[in-house]
């Protein structure tokens, strides 16, 4: 207390010290109240059919689903269900899709983006409802869950309803061996069925199902779908009955039958592709184990994590009795926590205390048995015949805890970017902030952001039982504000590990928010006995361990899968993973099995070097996913085949965007084919934008005003400094890398000369950040507008929840188009041209890095017109498209492929508004030409470069400098090439 | 004759011992000295890896080298400047830090040795002074001097050619307490307490004169182990360069042969270059290592 008061009287003396001093200056403070949007819950929803895809609604309008929720929360929950099917439907908007089923007859198709269904009911009794939807799953190439919109009387009553998550059902088809007997990736197949599906919370935050508060009268429910695939026959509201709380059956007797073990990996039927199998392959007690062979033989861990996904599992009774339930799992990602399940007996909670079953964590297999809190196993009640089990990732008891946590970190956000704002990056020690004045609002912010975490954090103690060590990080910032409370000041001061304490907090969140969970199997047994060891004893593990390593001599895990090798067969190499491997492989059997085609073909897993493996008469025949440089770096050097004199190539072009086969073309031949294309994208934070009134910029000159106001505030604008904004000025300019012969540069013209200035403009003087990362500073909201590879799209989609809604990807920003005579080019609306070309050239390892992937055949390769007709095939429009399904059903969003193939983006699960945008940008994309040589141009830009921005040198003089350096390697080359 | 007729009668009679050393001599024939032979004698063709055999070019890798290649002359300097810099920096600390833990309790002893050698064993842990150094506003060094008022805006440590030279030779140095300073541990620990008795009777008077006069003479093998392996670790600084500034780095400031030799090697496809470039660096290890063991064994047989 006393070393607060003297340090309270020390600044009070330096602020009269201060006064003193600063008399003559006058004082200005710059208002940073933010200007709150009014919240105006008007209906501007997508209710009107046919144009859903630009009326999504804004989250600012639509209350936050917890606030909503305690409006009505006491309300009436009455128990009759209104189902009603298509006789309901209301008319209007555009005309339904109806298509006729075996069994319900007359149905709704809702498979195009943004159709729409409207259905009339009448409530009887006012009072707060459940909704379901009778669906089933139709039509192929979807792999992600259904989207939906609920609008009841033509407004959204929430966020939450907004994008509920209608669930597709998978199954194995078919388990897959080689000969050797190593399991191969399986393939999936539909479960299409129709079903009643309840909405839950979009964000999958709650373990409730969504309510929604009905006044008795006529109403209408409007369901508008994403990505949908599905067909609709109704919808309904009703209460779920409670389940009931477990009482221990009175004087029953524990069934004596046999165990029932159901393996986790051979599920029988699962909502979510993307939960892969795994093998624990160090483990003698997993079921099934094997030393010497790949077998799955567990599921889930990481990839069954999100809330909603579920499990199920037939098992057959024999006998009518109570049984036990147990579930041998493991919970190793969750450190110091623990994952939450339901188990659903044949789709129903049979008790209460079902609804949220807790795995702590364990580096360890355990078995979890299902019991009361107090430890008793709970007897189950199995009529002999088929059961389903299942169970659901749910969010649990914290799930209300989570949400919001979630809203204090935005809020958290929100006051940091006001300090930031104020302060600047770090806080001075030698200047009185006075932030109370500064920002009226933030010292009633910071005691009321207080108050919601300690809240918070003594409700989770309460409901996990936690002494602490859980909830340590939110006490960190809980800390920290307490000291803020005291001194407001000391926020300028403490700026920095605000910040990081922040971002700790919001990773704890979203860590709190999934639920890893491994399962080996699960098993309904009677005695106690019956349940079977987790371990195997050290002894036979450590046997097991030696039967491992010995094997590891004599397998090749590299190839899995047969390849007949009795006939003639092309070896493929592939440098990515297992997966994508296995997928390949799959794929390729299907080719060899085609009619007419005989080679086999074999895909190997190989990190090599293709050059050294090549030169000592071991490379493969074609080789899959190589960087952009390396074809004409490699056709140089005679290496490769020339894919122009094949039949049939001219046909393959129509596939892909114009110049992507720039990188590949050297003395009048195409060496690659394009498999994947790289292009940026601009990603903004539209709430930021909306708080400052700021405009979402299209050309440079609008990005630089937005920056300039951003930059007064103290938050930032992101371009990276890498040479794709050089390519890409040069390519709204019309400029180019190389001359016509590609002997020499073109870095003397004005154009080059222009695009360099600009380029080093940015960092001299318009003072742009040179290094950041763009996925921390768009989180936080630092920076709220930053380009960046599209793939920061899955980055922040999968690892950013908490500003789900809060960002929107642009095309990039371009030059407007001017004519000969000095006005501005119109185009066909009366809107000025902007060329938004775009480029992706970064400094790769042999030459310009365009960020895409190709593939080619090499020289050696004996059957050319064979390898040729397999890359034909390989990269046709069908067969990607399905890598790109394939690889997202197995590996989640996270790992989105997009190939070059023009067409195939329009069959991809991105939204409507999102394909809107990368196809825009996409037909602007520009890839420069390739030349051996080219090594030397990225390098020595780069230096010409930072000469500039580091050493204030005159960008001609330097770019000139450089350019003679270029020109005098590329000629030396060009010789010994020749 | 008589000599020939005695080498085989040796060899007969020192048969087990021949055995003994032929898994070393096969290895070092194999992966040492034959490779070395094959570059030099790719040094004199145009080998690109692709064509084979490659033509013959006589000197005109090397006369390239020599006076044509403005590069190897940066990289040359570098090099030099790096090994002339970290090389007797870290042979002295290793040996000095070796000589003041000699005297802990064992279990200290034990401690500090693993604390300086762990940096070593590590592998890649260096990475970690890309976030110390990193050019980001919020990178560990800009933001304490930045808190600090030193500088106003973000300082480019890996990127600009002033301040990359200096960063890899504090990196270096951190990282040099290898098997040098593991091998002074324990030759400190091999001299025997009885020859300071000795000495402290022949009037031994100090510390330093205990070093000098006695600790330092009978460590001889030590400090030679340690002077060939930290002149071969500071003339072939390059992976660490590359992981922390990329390659290439501006302006080829922290070019240095061996990052050089890659270039030609891996990126150029320029085999015989790189060969040329690799056997001159052989060279120039061999002579540095020539006169240290000269002045090392002058010093230690006195």
């Amino acid at each position: 207390m006393s070393v607060m008061f003297s340090h309270l009287a020390k600044r009070t003396m330096c602020c009269l010290l201060a006064v003193l001093l600063l008399f003559a200056v006058v004082p200005f403070s710059v208002s940073a109240e933010p200007e709150t949007p009014d919240a105006d819950v008007s209906g501007d929803v997508a209710t009107d059919g046919g144009q859903a895809g630009s009326a999504e609604p804004e989250a600012a309008e639509t209350p936050e689903y917890t606030e909503y929720y305690a409006r009505y929360a006491d309300a009436e929950r009455p128990e009759e269900r209104m189902e009603v099917g298509l006789s309901a439907l209301v008319a209007g908007g555009e005309a339904p899709n109806f298509f006729e089923d075996a069994e319900k007859g007359q149905v709704l198709n809702m498979a195009a983006n943004g159709s729409n269904a409207t259905f009339r009911f009448t409530v009887a009794t006012a009072g707060l409802y459940n909704l379901q939807v009778l669906y089933k799953q139709h039509g192929e190439d979807l792999v992600s869950d259904a989207l939906m919109d609920v609008a009841v009387d033509g407004v959204i009553p929430s966020y939450s309803m907004d994008d509920v998550q209608i669930p597709r059902y998978w199954t194995i088809s078919e388990k897959a061996y080689d000969s050797r007997g190593n399991e191969l990736s399986n393939e999936m197949a539909e479960v299409a069925a129709w079903r009643w599906q309840t909405a839950y919370d979009a964000g999958g935050r709650h373990n409730d199902p969504l309510c929604f508060w009905l006044e008795a009268g006529e109403h209408t429910v409007t369901l508008t779908f994403e990505k949908a695939g599905l067909l609709l026959a109704g919808v309904a509201f009703f209460n779920e009955k409670e389940a009931p709380a477990y009482q221990k059956p009175d004087g029953v007797k524990v069934t004596d039958a046999a165990p029932i073990i159901a393996e986790g990996e051979a599920y029988t039927w699962s909502t979510d592709s993307a939960i892969q199998l795994t093998t624990d392959s160090n483990n003698a007690a997993m079921s099934p184990s094997h030393p010497e062979l790949r077998l799955f033989n567990a599921i889930g861990g990481s990839t069954w994590a999100t809330t909603q996904q579920a499990l199920g599992w037939e098992v057959e009774v024999k006998t009518s009795g109570w049984y036990k339930i147990a579930v041998k799992v493991r919970q190793s990602t969750k450190t110091g926590s623990f994952s939450t399940r339901a188990l659903r007996i044949d789709g129903k909670l049979p008790y209460a205390e079902c609804g949220e079953i807790r795995f702590p964590y364990s580096t360890n297999w355990y078995n979890k048995v299902i019991a009361t809190e107090a430890g008793e196993p709970m007897l189950f009640w199995l009529e002999a015949g088929k059961h389903t089990i299942s169970l659901e990732a749910v969010p649990g008891k914290l799930s209300n805890t989570m949400v919001e946590l979630q809203d204090c970190v935005e809020e958290l956000n929100r006051i940091m970017r006001q300090l930031v704002q104020v302060v600047g990056n770090s806080g001075d020690k030698y200047r009185d902030y006075n932030l109370d004045e500064e920002i009226p609002t933030l010292p009633d912010d910071v005691k009321a952001m207080l108050e919601r975490l300690t809240v918070q954090r003594d409700e989770i103690k309460r409901l996990s039982g936690d002494n602490g060590s859980e909830t340590s990080k939110l006490q960190t910032m809980i800390t920290q504000l307490e000291y803020f409370v005291e001194d407001i000041d000391e926020m300028a001061l403490k700026l920095n590990t605000f910040k990081n304490n922040i971002t700790t907090l919001a990773s704890w969140v979203n860590e709190l928010l999934t639920q890893p969970l491994e399962i080996d199997y699960v098993i309904t047994y009677g005695a106690d006995n019956d349940l079977p060891d987790v371990s195997a004893g050290f002894f036979k593990d450590l046997w097991f361990t030696i039967q491992r390593l010995t094997v590891t001599f004599a397998s090749d895990y590299g190839q899995l899968g047969d390849v007949d090798t009795s006939k003639e067969y092309l070896k493929v190499w592939i440098s990515t993973g297992q997966e994508q491997m296995q997928i390949v492989q799959s794929l390729a059997n299907e080719y060899s099995a085609m009619e007419g085609v005989k080679v086999g073909v074999k895909v190997e897993l190989v990190a090599a070097n293709l050059l050294e493996a090549v030169m000592a008469g071991k490379g493969p025949d074609i080789s899959l996913q190589q960087a952009n440089d390396l074809p004409v770096n490699l056709a140089a050097r005679g290496e490769l085949v020339d894919l122009s004199q094949f039949d049939g190539f001219e046909e393959t072009r129509e596939r892909y965007h114009a110049n992507s086969f720039a990188p590949y073309l050297y003395n009048g031949g195409v060496y690659a084919m394009p498999l994947t294309e790289a292009f940026y994208m601009m990603f903004v934070r539209t709430d930021v934008f909306e708080e400052m009134s700021l405009e979402v910029p299209n050309t440079w000159e609008e990005l630089y005003e937005v920056a300039t106001i951003l930059q007064r505030n103290n938050l930032g604008a992101g371009i990276p400094s890498d040479m794709s904004i050089f390519a890409s000025m040069l390519a709204q300019n019309g400029g180019t890398f190389y001359n016509e012969d590609q002997t020499a540069t073109t870095f003397g013209n004005q154009a080059e000369i222009d695009a360099f200035k600009a380029w080093t403009s940015l960092y001299t003087e318009k003072g742009f950040d040179l290094a950041y990362d763009p996925f921390n500073r768009l989180r936080t909201g630092e920076m709220p507008i930053a380009l960046a590879s599209f793939g920061l799209y899955n980055q922040l989609k999968v690892s950013a929840p908490e500003i789900n809604g809060r960002w929107q990807m642009y095309p990039v920003v371009g030059t407007p188009k001017y004519n000969a005579d000095g006005t501005p080019m119109l185009d066909e609306n009366g809107q000025q041209v902007i060329d938004r070309s775009w480029s992706c050239a970064t400094q790769g390892s042999v030459g310009l890095s365009q960020g895409a992937t190709c593939t080619f055949i090499l020289k050696g390769c004996k059957n050319k017109e064979a390898a040729w007709d397999f890359l034909k095939w390989y990269t046709s429009d069908e067969v990607r498209k399905e890598f790109a399904l394939k690889i997202e059903m197995r590996m989640g969003v996270a790992s989105r492929y997009t190939p070059a193939n023009y067409r195939v983006l329009e069959n991809l699960p991105w939204t409507d508004t999102e394909r809107e945008m990368l196809l825009a940008q996409w037909d602007e994309l520009v890839l420069f030409p390739e030349i051996p040589g080219s090594y030397y141009v990225g390098r020595n830009l780069t230096y010409a470069f930072r000469q500039v921005v580091y050493n204030d040198e005159n960008p001609v003089y330097a770019l000139n400098k450089y350019n003679e350096i270029i020109n005098r390697e590329l000629t030396r080359k060009l010789q010994t090439v020749n | 004759m008589a000599k020939r007729k005695n080498l085989g009668r040796d060899i007969k009679r020192y048969s087990v011992c021949y055995f003994m050393v032929a898994p070393y001599i096969l290895l070092f024939l194999f992966f040492i000295l034959a490779p070395i032979i094959i570059a030099f004698f790719f040094s004199f063709t145009d080998f690109n890896m692709v064509k084979f055999p490659p033509d013959f070019s006589g000197l005109d890798n090397y006369i390239r080298i020599f006076l044509e290649d403005d590069d190897f002359l940066i990289a040359i300097r570098n090099t030099l400047v790096l090994a002339c810099v970290t090389g007797p920096i870290s042979y002295f600390a290793c040996l000095f830090l070796a000589w003041f833990i000699n005297e802990l309790h064992p279990f200290l002893r034990a401690f500090f040795t693993v604390c300086f050698y762990a940096p070593t064993i590590s592998g890649t842990l260096y990475v970690m002074w890309g976030f110390l150094f990193s050019g980001d506003q919020y990178g560990i060094l800009n933001n304490v001097l930045m808190d600090l008022g030193i500088l106003s805006e973000p300082y480019q440590w890996l990127t600009n050619t002033e301040s990359m030279l200096p960063i890899i030779m504090v990196v270096q140095i951190w990282m040099s307490f290898g098997s040098a300073f593991l091998s002074f541990v324990a030759g400190l620990q091999g001299i025997p307490r009885s020859l300071y008795e000795a000495g402290s009777v022949d009037g031994v008077r100090n510390r330093w004169q205990e070093l000098f006069y006695l600790t330092l003479p009978s460590m001889g093998p030590q400090l030679l182990f340690g002077a060939v392996m930290q002149i071969a670790g500071a003339f072939s600084i390059g992976a660490t360069i590359t992981a922390l500034m990329g390659y290439p780095t501006t302006d080829n400031a922290a070019l240095t042969v061996v990052t050089y030799i890659s270039d030609f090697g891996s990126i150029r496809y320029e085999m015989g270059y790189a060969c040329a470039l690799s056997f001159i660096l052989f060279v120039i290890i061999l002579a540095t290592h020539w006169v240290i063991e000269h002045i090392i064994m002058k010093y230690a047989s006195d």
